[in-house]
């Protein structure tokens, strides 16, 4: 079992750049599903996919994302 | 319902139309097969099973020509990358598990209930056949309607 779970700011800076999930899914190229699933820690990103969020919303990738230990 | 979902959609209808159809014209000839084997056949059987053979070919043929339309709309949008994301690749990738672990377990029963019953190569193969399309098929597109059911 991976003891790491990806802690993500996905939502909260969603809200503050007043972006839907189906309009930060058409801003990275990926489905709304995705971005869901991201934001609801059910699937971890790859790195590409990881810095598109990051340029999207305007933040730094560490920013975005982070580890916690369980 | 913007271009993805709606693709999106069209996609999961037919991968159960393609899983469902083949499982239902290949399950009719192995009934078919079983029934003349066994000795099994009534005047229901001969009914019932040649019936469902033709509705699960129609049903194939109808889900191939899904199949064909629905490429022609994927590789005519500029949408292709997006349906086909990362998440996308790692649904394919749990069926795929699930589909081959499904597999493996019907050929452990299979191989269980040769030492039992006796029964031919044909009905083995086409068990496994029905199992290791349908399986991964369903589980794929049960992933990615319950996903699209809980994003929306």
């Amino acid at each position: 079992m991976n003891p790491h779970i990806l802690n993500n700011r996905i939502k909260e800076l969603r809200a503050r750049n007043n972006l839907t999930q189906a309009q930060l899914a058409e801003a990275v190229g990926v489905t709304r599903k995705t971005i869901n699933t991201v934001e609801n820690r059910v699937f971890i990103p790859s790195t590409v996919l990881a810095l598109k969020l990051a340029k999207a919303l305007d933040v730094s990738v560490e920013e975005l994302f982070s580890l916690k230990e369980e | 319902m913007d271009e993805v979902s709606k693709l999106i959609g069209q996609r999961n209808t037919m991968l159960f139309w393609v899983a469902i159809s083949f499982a239902v014209w290949q399950g009719g000839q192995l009934a078919d097969e079983i029934v003349h084997l066994r000795g099994w056949g009534t005047e229901m059987s001969n009914l019932v099973i040649p019936f469902a053979v033709l509705i699960g070919a129609l049903g194939w043929v109808a889900a191939m020509i899904m199949m064909l339309n629905y490429a022609s709309k994927l590789g005519r949008s500029r949408k292709q990358a997006v349906i086909q994301d990362e998440a996308y690749g790692q649904d394919q990738a749990k069926a795929f598990r699930i589909g081959y672990i499904t597999l493996i377990a019907v050929i452990s029963g299979l191989m269980a209930v040769d030492l039992m019953i006796d029964f031919t190569a044909s009905i083995a193969i086409r068990i496994l056949l029905i199992v290791g399309i349908s399986v991964p098929i369903l589980v794929f597109a049960s992933i990615n309607r319950a996903d699209a059911e809980e994003a929306a």
